[in-house]
């Protein structure tokens, strides 16, 4: 395994370093606020070939050869460090534009994928679906609570693995009922309540390695923005922790809170690590990898502690709204059901 | 411990359960959305005996009666029903609670420090509604900006001028600090003195200088108004400084010894967030099918939740073990302080792992455990933080002040 960065990554990394933190950070809170991404943040995101970036050439897009996971692992680091919302929406369609690609045809929904407007979001069938298969095409039914970057979206994957019902389903959004449905957690990412009554799927693939691959590469992104969300939180704390006095010290002298601080530190440090591996992995070879599973849960569990602690190390601060762990507090709970409940993952597996 | 035969305190539990039910439950979620004070059940809970200064009304009802509350023959459960009635209400939703309840924090100091006047004077100002027609409340004012969990720092001054005293300073995450009819503010008097300087008074709504200052937007327990409050050239009689009457007053030790008496209530609290979430859960898990099984079914959901029970059964009873030793007049600070903070660290990990059984049904809007999850983290900060009970627990068991 390699840890040194290539100069490509290193060029991507530091380019969405500087996205993050110039034109996305100073933006979080009011979008959080106001649950709605600035659209001209969004043109920057595509103008830096976030949508284009997987979407092969022939049908508009800028990849050719291989798409490198670890790049997309790297500046997930900086989305999930700017606004874990935003990073959502930013990282959506990625994986349905590499299988699309792949697969071949549906030039149609990859020129979508090209664009800020058009791309896709991927849910997971967690069993409560019902899918009638019907040739090349399927009915679906059922309803997703709270579909994030629903609201920015043309299209909707959904990622089946139930016995009988395998199979990747994309749906034009316009067909689903679809109703708002922001609530606390990544408040920017235009989640959206989907209704599905018998609507109409196309099937991509019914290869269960390939659906599975797919997940994973969602999987490591969404661990990689964790890591980045967790990283931020700690920083916060971090600095405050450096000014805020009490008792006649910074409360960062106090060895309770630096052990908190450094316990964080030690766990982002190793889910950086690991993100970075499950993604060299996704690089090396085509089929599903075993650490992204592992990559999800155990950054998940990361974010889900640091923000935690940050608020803690704020204190009555920390509660409130004028600073930004509060936020980071709500978003955290995202990271670990995003594609099912844990439960869910934890019986497939089994 | 009386707790589980107790007959008043079981009758009490049923009580505070049917309100929390029925009355809190409905609203709750619209409250927590639109972060509104809910005034109507507030209005509900006083017609049906929830007070908002009940220590204050005992102290009242007290005097004279010394005889009759020495008899050996009658419990003592006070704070024992005071606990039990905290779990359930908080477990209707605790920025509910928290607003029904809020006003005893001022009304403690004036009824263990406060004269009979001053006593009757609270109460006077507290009947009744206020101008918008809504039941009245009352803020106790000590934490600033730059003092949260070391209070002995204050910066707030009140001088004396004449038969007045003169306030200065701004009060932080104060409850009912925008809309308090009346606010128990506290004051450094002599900056020589120390922490034995710090003084308390009671200031009606209205005085000149004092300014109710923002509301926060917090990230829970959004049914309780927090707010500044600001005290410009504030001048109020001497008749309202609080234990004027006697000779040698604790000072901030007072405010240390009531965050301590409110401590079991403010576990109790948390306890009843961990099992809101718990049974909202439990039920999920016995009615959602995975793979052909329920998920209670399933040994890792079934251990999860049989771990929640465990970390609940134990807060609830360290509370009440604080809440009996307070009855029996037995020191319960160590306690308290332990109660206090298993049962925050119980309801912030159990309202996380109730977030991930539940999966995304948890992010739907107006989800129970979501709720619960933002809302538990507060009683590990406020009423003196994790680390704080930790310094207490440390410095009475084994006599150091670890730094």
């Amino acid at each position: 395994m390699q840890f040194e960065f290539t100069q490509d990554e290193a060029l991507i990394a530091e380019t969405f370093r500087r996205f993050a933190d110039r034109n996305l950070r100073p933006a979080t809170a009011d979008a959080d606020r106001e649950a709605k991404i600035p659209a001209a943040l969004l043109a920057q995101g595509a103008e830096l070939g976030l949508y284009a970036d997987a979407v092969p050439e022939r049908a508009g897009g800028y990849l050719e050869g291989a798409y490198s996971h670890r790049s997309r692992a790297l500046r997930g680091l900086s989305l999930g460090w700017a606004c874990p919302a935003m990073g959502e929406v930013f990282e959506r369609g990625v994986e349905l534009a590499l299988l699309l690609g792949e697969v071949g045809g549906f030039d149609d929904v990859l020129a979508d994928l090209a664009t800020s407007e058009g791309s896709a979001v991927l849910v997971r069938n967690d069993g409560r679906l019902g899918i009638l298969p019907d040739g090349d095409s399927a009915m679906v039914l059922g309803f997703f609570p709270a579909v994030f970057g629903a609201a920015f979206s043309k299209w909707l994957a959904i990622a089946s693995l139930e016995p009988g019902a395998e199979g990747l389903y994309l749906i034009s959004l316009a067909d689903c009922g679809r109703s708002s449905a922001v609530a606390e957690t990544w408040r920017a990412a235009g989640a959206e309540r989907i209704e599905l009554g018998g609507t109409k799927a196309r099937i991509v693939t019914r290869d269960t390695d390939r659906i599975t691959r797919m997940l994973d590469e969602a999987k490591v992104s969404l661990a990689a923005r964790a890591i980045g969300a967790a990283r931020a939180a700690i920083e916060f704390a971090e600095a405050y922790a450096a000014d805020r006095v009490q008792f006649n010290q910074p409360i960062g002298q106090f060895e309770s809170l630096r052990e908190l601080i450094d316990t964080n530190r030690v766990s982002i440090e190793a889910g950086e690590a690991l993100v970075l591996r499950a993604a060299a992995e996704l690089d090396s070879k085509s089929g599903p990898v075993t650490l992204a599973s592992m990559a999800q849960r155990f950054c998940a569990d990361v974010i889900r502690k640091s923000a935690v602690d940050a608020v803690q190390i704020y204190g009555g601060y920390g509660y409130v709204n004028e600073y930004p762990v509060e936020k980071l507090m709500r978003d955290a709970t995202a990271f670990a059901v995003r594609f099912g409940s844990e439960s869910f993952e934890r019986v497939r597996r089994g | 411990m009386d707790i589980f035969q107790n007959e008043m305190i079981k009758g009490l539990t049923q009580m505070a359960h049917y309100f929390a039910e029925f009355e809190i439950r409905p609203v709750a979620p619209i409250h927590d959305r639109e972060e509104t004070v809910p005034w109507e059940l507030m209005a509900k809970a006083q017609f049906q005996g929830i007070s908002q200064t009940r220590m204050l009304d005992e102290a009242v009802a007290r005097r004279g009666k010394e005889a009759r509350e020495s008899d050996p023959s009658k419990p003592k459960i006070a704070a024992q029903l005071q606990v039990a009635a905290a779990e359930e209400l908080a477990w209707g939703c605790a920025g509910c609670s928290l607003a029904l309840v809020g006003s005893s924090l001022a009304a403690s100091p004036v009824a263990s420090l406060g004269s009979v006047e001053q006593q009757d004077l609270f109460l006077k100002l507290m009947d009744g509604l206020d101008a918008n027609g809504r039941v009245k409340t009352a803020a106790m004012a000590l934490s600033e900006p730059g003092t949260g969990s070391d209070i002995s720092g204050l910066s707030t001054t009140a001088r004396k001028e004449g038969d007045s005293w003169v306030i200065n300073g701004s009060k932080q995450w104060i409850t009912n600090g925008q809309t308090a009819t009346v606010y128990v503010v506290w004051a450094q008097t002599d900056a020589a003195l120390g922490r034995s300087g710090v003084r308390g008074f009671l200031v009606e709504r209205g005085t000149p200088g004092l300014v109710p200052g923002k509301k926060e937007h917090k990230i829970g327990i959004r049914a309780s108004e927090t707010a500044a409050v600001h005290f410009e050239e504030c001048r109020v009689h001497n008749d309202m400084l609080l234990g004027a009457a006697r000779p040698s007053t604790g000072g901030l030790g007072d405010t240390k010894k009531m965050l301590d008496s409110t401590r079991p209530a403010v576990g109790a609290g948390a306890v009843g967030i961990a099992r809101a979430a718990y049974e909202y859960t439990l039920e999920f898990a016995q009615r959602e099918m995975l793979r052909g099984r329920k998920l209670v079914d399933h040994q890792h959901i079934a251990f999860a939740l049989a771990e929640m029970a465990m970390e609940i059964e134990a807060s609830r009873l360290l509370i009440h073990k604080a809440a009996w030793l307070s009855d029996n007049k037995i020191e319960n600070v160590l306690n308290a302080s332990i109660g206090k903070a298993h049962a925050a660290n119980s309801a912030t990990s159990v309202t996380r792992r109730c977030l991930e059984i539940l999966g995304d049904a948890a992010t739907e809007p107006g989800n129970l455990v979501e709720k619960c999850y933002r809302d538990a983290k507060i009683y590990d900060i406020f009423e003196g933080t994790g680390q704080i009970q930790r310094r207490i627990i440390a410095k009475h068991l084994f006599g150091v002040n670890a730094v």
